[in-house]
Formats: structure tokens, sequence, C-alpha cells
């Protein structure tokens, strides 16, 4: 809903000095909030850091700063980036995995050698050497330490050891991408 | 001399026939073991063959009949052996002579010939032979896609085995110099080994300039490794319904030979028990139902895999195709790969 420009003039009319100041505050930041934010949506190398949902909806709800997360990303600083995505030592991660097959199994679980996750399907198509033999590229949510983001962020991919079950295989009709567009736009 | 052979066949058929009368005096192995002795040397005198070359077959065979050499205990599991190694390093096939052109592999119950038709008594036997194994089972080939069976363990299995190091690597040598055979021969050591790679390899119909890259891929990857995929194959449930880990197995065929102008490895293991989730170790009965077992005693046979490994060469990329796979169960309680495959999508409908 578009609120007709006059009838903000009208109620802004009413605000003392003290409350002006604060509605031009509140403005300054919530443009400059927007312009990091769209940054961070149109950067490439944020975007492989937002591409789930709970990173994306954290950055739109102002609880990772979007200048910082930007500035981090561009500057490969992980100590940084650590800080903002890991609230807590260990999170879950949208990652992706060839699949093979056009039935989705019920679980991965692959004992002898780990497996490898990517950060994003474009990723994994790079390091995939029979992406001919690949169906789709399957998300799936998994547990990921903060010990582990360095390699996931510098290599697109992680090493995982642990069985991948029905709970963490994000199904294709189950909504993957965050819907940004109401909140982004101004 | 030929008499002393028929009266050697006079009383393998003595002790056949008691053991079929009382069951229990002798092994079933045992009489399987018996029985192919008897034909060797059959088919010998009838081919008419010089006796040294059919002493040579029988004593083949005898080196390659497996025994259990140590009891399994609480700490160590029970060993099988060669009765080549049972009879010291100084037994017959040590001395470099061309092994005989029959192959025969012996495991435990079950007796292997790469070339049936060789023994003219095979048939007869072949017929003792399956009397041992219940008939229930099933047998399964898995579709081609594109000229490869695919599915997630496979795929995944493949990815992995495409790189090589870029300096190289004779992993698979240890293999090649166990039990794996080019061509149905085995070579001793490094040195043969590549030679007769190389020869394979030189007359194969990949580009020049790919045939050393083939030649880098078998000698890193063309061992046991080729063969994980069974074991992945039986963790993801394909085989059983659910997770389960190898126990005992054994691979009867690893030999590496050409087809249609590419390197083929063919591969055939048998699996006499496996463990499920919770680490029982589960066998197979005589009527065919599996059921958890803690004894030592080998097993009878559960599954019968055989498979053919292609070598596509693109660009400088070795690819392993799986371009077949076959699948014997001798157990119904063990679930055939479509039908379960069916049972999951309707439960997803």
């Amino acid at each position: 809903m578009d609120i007709p420009k006059e009838l903000i003039g009208h109620i802004l009319s009413f605000l003392d000095k003290k409350n002006s100041s604060r509605v031009a505050g509140v403005n300054k930041f919530f443009h400059e909030h927007y312009h990091w934010l769209r940054q961070c949506f149109t950067d490439k190398n944020c975007q492989l850091l937002i591409q789930d949902d709970l990173t994306a909806d954290k950055l739109i709800a102002g609880e990772i700063n979007p200048k910082i997360f930007y500035q981090a990303v561009q500057t490969n600083n992980i100590p940084v980036l650590k800080k903002l995505l890991f609230i807590e030592p260990v999170r879950r991660w949208i990652l992706y995995i060839p699949l093979y097959q056009s039935r989705i199994p019920q679980e991965f679980h692959k004992p002898m050698v780990p497996r490898k996750l990517f950060l994003t399907a474009e990723s994994g198509k790079q390091n995939v050497l029979n992406t001919d033999c690949v169906k789709q590229w399957l998300p799936v949510s998994v547990m990921v330490s903060v010990n582990d983001f360095e390699g996931l962020f510098r290599n697109r991919y992680i090493e995982y050891a642990c069985k991948i079950t029905s709970n963490d295989i994000i199904y294709p009709n189950a909504p993957i991408a965050p819907s940004i567009s109401p909140r982004t736009t101004s | 001399m030929k008499a002393k052979i028929e009266n050697i066949i006079n009383e393998i058929d003595k002790k056949i026939s008691d053991a079929d009368e009382s069951n229990k005096s002798i092994p079933k192995s045992a009489q399987e073991h018996l029985i192919f002795f008897r034909s060797l040397l059959k088919d010998g005198l009838i081919r008419e063959k010089p006796l040294p070359s059919i002493f040579k077959d029988a004593i083949l065979y005898i080196e390659n009949i497996k025994v259990q050499s140590v009891k399994g205990t609480f700490f160590s599991k029970a060993r099988t052996i060669t009765m080549r190694d049972q009879l010291g390093r100084s037994a017959y096939l040590s001395n470099h002579e061309a092994p005989s052109p029959l192959i025969i592999q012996s495991v435990g119950h079950r007796i292997m010939l790469n070339d049936p038709e060789t023994l003219e008594f095979f048939k007869a036997i072949y017929g003792d032979l399956t009397r041992f194994y219940p008939t229930n089972g099933w047998n399964y080939t898995y579709p081609l896609e594109q000229g490869q069976v695919m599915n997630q363990v496979i795929g995944d299995w493949q990815n992995e085995m495409i790189p090589i190091n870029p300096s190289p690597t004779y992993n698979a040598y240890q293999d090649f110099k166990r039990n794996y055979t080019l061509a149905g021969k085995k070579e001793e050591d490094d040195e043969l080994i590549t030679r007769s790679l190389q020869g394979f390899i030189e007359q194969t119909d990949y580009l020049n300039a790919q045939k050393e890259t083939v030649l880098r891929w078998i000698q890193e990857n063309g061992g046991q490794k080729l063969n994980r995929f069974i074991t992945e194959l039986l963790a993801s449930g394909e085989l059983t319904g659910h997770y389960s880990a190898l126990a005992e197995a054994d691979s009867l065929l690893n030999d590496w030979s050409i087809e249609n102008g590419r390197m083929v490895f063919n591969y055939e293991c048998c699996i006499y028990s496996y463990l499920n989730e919770n680490s029982l170790l589960l066998k197979n009965t005589a009527t065919g139902s599996i059921v958890e077992s803690e004894g030592e005693d080998r097993s009878l046979p559960l599954l019968f895999i055989c498979a053919k490994i292609e070598l596509e060469c693109v660009e400088q990329r070795v690819i392993p195709i799986v371009s077949y796979l076959n699948v014997s169960s001798f157990s119904p309680d063990l679930p055939r790969p479509d039908i379960m495959e069916n049972n999951i999508n309707n439960i997803i409908k």
C-alpha cells in the first residue's frame, strides 16, 4: 500500500524539532540499510552466502548488519563473517548434493568417504566431474560448524561425514528461496 | 599312470557316494571339491591331455581352495587363506611356468571357472553344485541409461573415481600382485604388470594421447578401489532394504581385458553375510531365510554380484562406466531393487 505524499507531509507537520530530526535519522538509516541490502543481494560473492533463507531473513531484519557483511565478504574477512553468521558454534545451512537418480532417496548414508556438499548448485557443477549424469542439484539443510566455515567459503564445499536423513532433505515442492520482494522494495 | 588316475577317480566316486548316504560324514564344501576334482581328472583323461597338464590343473585347483586358517576368537575374525598359502610359497605356481588356461577359483562353497566350457563334465557337475543352493531367490539386471547403470551410489562412486594424482601412483599394483588378473593371467612383479598393461592398452582404440592417461588411471584406481561401489550399494540399503555393512565376502573374478576397443574390468563377488545397523551378523540358511548368527562356520552364499566396468576416455579424463550389473540373491527375504523402488514410489505418491 502506498501512503499518499500529502498525508505523510501532513503528519510530519505535527512533529516538533526533536521528533522530526528522529524521523530524518530513521529515514537516513533505512536509506543506507536498503542501499547495503541491495549491494548484498546483487553481489555475486555475497549471494553465495545468502542462498539460504536464514541468512537472508536476518539481513533484511537488520539482525546482520548488511554494510559490515558486505565489506567482510569483499575483503574475505573470515573472523567477521564467522561472527555475523554463527551466533552459535553450529548452525543449519542449505547446501547442495548432486542427485544422480530421479527418485529422491529417503536418506544419504556414505560411511566410507565423506560426501561433498556444495554451497550452490553452480559451485557443484564446477567441482563435480560427471555433471552429465546429475539429474538435479538437491538442497539439503545440514548442521555446519563454525570451524568448517572457512573451508566452505573458500572451496565452496564441505566434506560432510554424517548421515543425511529425510528431515534434512528439502523436497522440491517445499519453498527454498526466501521471499524478499515485499520487504525490500521501498 | 592312466590306470592310477582312474583309481583315484574311483576312490573319489566312492567318497562322494558315501557322502551322499550320510551327509554328515563329509562337509558339503569338501564334497564339491571332490566333484570338481573328479571332473578335472576325467576331463584330462578324455581329452588325452599329457599327464603333467592334468596334474597341473589338479594342483592349481588344490592351491586355490580356500581354507579357514585361524579360528575366529572374541578378538579376531576367522581368517581364510588359500591352500597355496597353507602349503607354503614353494608350491607349484611359484616356479613361473605359464599357468594353465583353465582358471579355477574355489571359494568356500562356490567354485568358479572363467570358462566353464573347457570342462567336459562341467554341466553335469553344475547340477550337483546348484543343489546346494536354495532356488527361491531372485536375479536382477540393472537397466542401462545411455549405456551405463546409474543411481546415486554409482554416480557418487564414478565422480570420486575420475580424478588421478598429478604424480603417478601405483596403488593398484598390490591388488594385481594379490588376485587381479590381466585376461586371466596374473603377474608377480611391478615391471611385468606395467609391461602387460602397456601391451593391453596399446591394442585399444583410445587416442594415442589418451593411452598414457588410461595406464596411469589403472595403475592408481584399477585395484580394489574399483569395487567400492558394492560396499556403498549395501550401505545405501539398495540390496538389503536397510543400511548394511559387508561382513564376509569374496571377490571371485577381478579381471582386466579388452572389449570393443576399451579396457574393461570384469568383476564377480559373492557376499556371504552382512551386518545390519545394530551390528548384528546376518546369514543365509539352507532354506533361504536370513537369520542372525554368531557362529564361526562359513555361511551359504547370500548375494552374487556380477559387474562389468568399462573405461571411457573423454579428452584427458578417464570415466569408469558400469555397463553391466547383475545381482542374484539366494534368499527371497532380500528385496529386489526394482520392486523396492516401486514400493517406495508408491509410498511417496
